[in-house]
């Protein structure tokens, strides 16, 4: 469980966004197959391999996305 | 001297000699006016008047030889502009929005800022005295001083009508009467009868007019060449016609009478866009002249372009994204008319070959594409760049001294020019009414435009810093963040591990220690999956592998979370699948819910692969929900009745009871085979009388 360091979960990509945002995103079918992880009300994280997917339901939803990748 | 003829000398009193004798022509041509005898002297001239059957017209006529002298005025010294200025406005009982347009002109102009916002007040205070505001459009309020006062002759043979347009307080005239203005108009320009016009507008007709103008069509043509309107779709016969979004009135007001009285419109030809044409010194004094005269708030989205024509930079500027719908048809404007006024060269894409395809494409049905516009280059030509050098815009005055609350109220002078007030316009909208220092307030439809033209909070935070002279407060930081997240744009982190703590002061005390790491509210945090991560820990789940077994299910529903590995799906699958409960040890617990089983099919496989065993009424239940029981089942049970709802719920309450049930159906309980000794012991101890029997076929459901 958590420690002082948290605990760490790799293999996912996160999307960060107003709550009412991420509500219009949950509420499509594609998102909602991908089994997102609601981790706050701003926060959902999904996993790493369905990246163009999201994406694509970004755009069916209106949203737009704006990509930070770790360097 | 009657009380009006008292007010009529006075009022003549301010007017020059060339204007008593313009008053006298006037006099003379009037119907049954021309009789009476005329002199210069105010006093006579107004017992004349007063007592002249066709004074309400002349009146009118004073009232645009009012303004007339309103401009003569602003040629004097500021102190005597101000006291004239007032009595201008009262004597000629202006209403307020024209004032306010006035003024604006003025200010605008001499920069004369004082006196306009007394002005203002008197004129706001007229408006409260007269309720509603009658305002009167005077081609008179021209666009270069030395061209004032207006020729009365230039006034339109239907001056009366003309002028006697409502408009709204704010000035944006109303569109029945502009619909009459236009309809003058292309009786003016194009050679149709207005009323003829008039009539199959109202009618709906479609038929030709004289020149073949269908007269919608024609309408609107005219007022979207003229900048006026913006075509709608419409379901009726022609398309609607509506103005333009309030933001430009007193522009608006310039070029409509602008064109009107020295431009000229070029009906279509087959295959060709309708033209406005007004003169090259009309259209340079427009571009130059919108830049200085109107208040700096009626500029949000064209600062692109006009800081560029204004502050004699960049000799080629790319017009970025992000210029809000509302501005665009007045962007297409100024592009189009420094287009054509040779002062800039548009570069445009292909698709955008000509300056029609251009506005077609900025204005037309389809809306407008921000990428395209990405592609249009404006270089400001070796003539424009003379031009405004020869221009002598007035040193910034500098914008020390702003205050910014954490409600987003920005208090700053009003006399201030200073060009961060470009970056504040795009931002935030000044509070009605004037004061030497001005409210304005964020608003969150600025913000997301000024998002879209690449604003950002950094740009933001500096120019307010510069202002003020102080950090942004914290409240409106969080303010405008929470609008950024509104506008629609979410971001995806990838290349990073998630980190959940405990509680937010672990994840705070995390990201201290670990400058690569990135705090995201509550209880997590990012941190790069390669490079400077964190202590080094193994990730607790890498997703993809199979998930750790962390549930203990019991009997009675009861789950359970065991310690180990964390699993950021546990939590949101006990969401939908479970109800809180009071735990053994007080705290918070859970039981699978029979209602929500049903209502999250697809969730009870991730409690499949978590759960270490499922009890066999559990499997039951699971697959129950998941549909995957057969229709039709056989099995052994013991069956027990209890005809009291009291009752069962009494005994399903009983932990002891929990071990040998496996589901109910109805009244009837079905319990493990075997357990009817054990299960008849607790009902015993219940006081429950005991019948062992065959269940007669009625009580089956």
């Amino acid at each position: 469980m958590s420690g002082a360091g948290g605990s760490v979960h790799a293999g996912l990509i996160v999307l960060q966004a107003a709550p009412e945002a991420l509500d219009r995103l949950l509420a499509l079918a594609e998102i909602r197959a991908m089994e997102p992880i609601r981790l706050q009300a701003d926060l959902v994280a999904v996993e790493e391999g369905r990246r163009a997917q999201v994406e694509a339901a970004l755009r069916q939803a209106e949203l737009f996305a704006r990509p930070v990748v770790a360097e | 001297m009657t009380a009006l003829q008292q007010e009529i000398a006075g009022l003549l009193g301010h007017l020059t000699a060339q204007h008593r004798e313009r008053i006298a022509g006037e006099w003379r041509r009037l119907p049954g006016g021309g009789a009476g005898a005329i002199t210069e002297d105010p006093a006579a001239l107004a017992a004349v008047l007063a007592d002249g059957a066709a004074l309400g017209r002349l009146r009118e006529r004073l009232g645009a030889l009012q303004l007339h002298a309103v401009a003569v005025a602003q040629r004097l010294p500021e102190p005597f502009l101000s006291d004239r200025l007032q009595e201008e406005l009262i004597l000629g009982g202006l209403g307020a929005a024209q004032a306010v347009a006035l003024v604006g002109e003025l200010s605008g102009r001499w920069g004369l800022l004082l006196p306009a916002q007394r002005a203002t007040q008197v004129a706001l205070q007229q408006m409260a005295l007269h309720g509603g505001v009658a305002l009167r459009v005077l081609p008179g309020l021209g666009w270069e001083a030395e061209e004032l006062p207006v020729q009365l002759e230039d006034l339109p043979e239907q001056e009366p009508e003309l002028t006697a347009r409502t408009l709204r307080a704010d000035g944006v005239m109303l569109a029945g009467s502009l619909v009459e203005l236009l309809a003058l108009a292309a009786e003016r320009r194009l050679g149709c009868s207005k009323d003829e016009v008039l009539h199959a507008n109202q009618s709906g007709t479609v038929e030709r007019l004289p020149g073949g103008w269908l007269p919608g069509r024609l309408l609107a043509e005219v007022g979207r060449a003229a900048g006026l309107l913006r075509l709608q779709e419409s379901a009726g016969p022609g398309p609607e016609l509506s103005l333009l979004a309030g933001e430009f009135p007193v522009l608006i007001q310039h070029l409509f009478w602008s064109w009107f009285h020295h431009g000229r419109f070029d009906g279509p030809e087959p295959g060709q866009a309708p033209a406005l044409t007004l003169p090259r010194r009309r259209l340079r004094a427009m571009v130059f002249g919108w830049v200085r005269r109107l208040p700096v708030e009626q500029w949000i989205g064209l600062d692109h372009v006009l800081e560029r024509l204004d502050q004699q930079i960049s000799p080629e500027a790319t017009l970025s994204h992000g210029v809000a719908h509302p501005h665009l048809d007045a962007l297409c404007m100024i592009l189009g008319i420094g287009h054509a006024s040779g002062i800039i060269d548009l570069s445009l894409p292909p698709a955008l070959a000509s300056w029609e395809a251009l506005q077609e494409a900025l204005i037309g049905p389809g809306g407008f594409d921000w990428r395209q516009s990405r592609l249009i280059r404006i270089r400001i030509t070796d003539a424009g760049a003379a031009l405004l050098a020869r221009q002598s815009p007035e040193p910034p005055r500098a914008l020390a001294g702003a205050q910014v609350h954490p409600d987003g109220r920005l208090l700053i002078p009003a006399a201030c020019n200073h060009p961060d007030m470009w970056t504040i316009a795009r931002l935030a909208s000044p509070e009605e009414g004037y004061a030497p220092v001005r409210t304005w307030r964020f608003s969150l439809s600025k913000w997301r435009v000024a998002q879209l033209a690449g604003a950002d909070l950094a740009q933001v935070r500096a120019v307010l810093a510069r202002a003020s002279g102080r950090p942004m407060p914290e409240e409106l930081t969080r303010q405008l963040e929470q609008w950024s997240h509104n506008n629609g744009q979410v971001t995806i982190y990838s290349g990073f591990h998630l980190r959940v703590f405990p509680d937010p002061a672990a994840r705070d005390a995390w990201v201290a220690a670990h400058p690569a790491g990135q705090a995201l509210g509550g209880r997590m945090a990012l941190e790069p999956a390669r490079g400077q991560g964190g202590a080094g820990d193994p990730p607790a789940i890498l997703y993809g592998e199979a998930p750790p077994q962390s549930l203990h299910v019991q009997e009675d529903g009861t789950v359970e979370v065991q310690a180990g590995r964390a699993d950021l799906r546990v939590w949101p699958l006990l969401e939908q699948l479970c109800v809180r409960t009071e735990g053994a040890s007080g705290g918070a617990g859970w039981r699978i819910d029979p209602a929500r089983l049903r209502a999250n099919p697809r969730a009870i496989a991730g409690l499949r692969a978590r759960a270490r065993s499922l009890p066999a009424r559990i499997e039951l239940a699971l697959s129950a929900a998941q549909g995957q029981i057969a229709p039709a089942m056989l099995g052994t049970a013991e069956i027990l009745y209890l005809p009291g709802a009291q009752h069962t719920a009494r005994l399903l309450a009983l932990p002891e009871l929990r071990p040998h049930l496996i589901g109910t159906i109805g009244p009837l309980l079905l319990l493990s085979p075997g357990s009817a000794g054990a299960v008849a012991e607790i009902l015993r101890s219940l006081g429950l009388p005991i019948h062992p029997g065959i269940l007669p076929d009625i009580l089956l459901p």
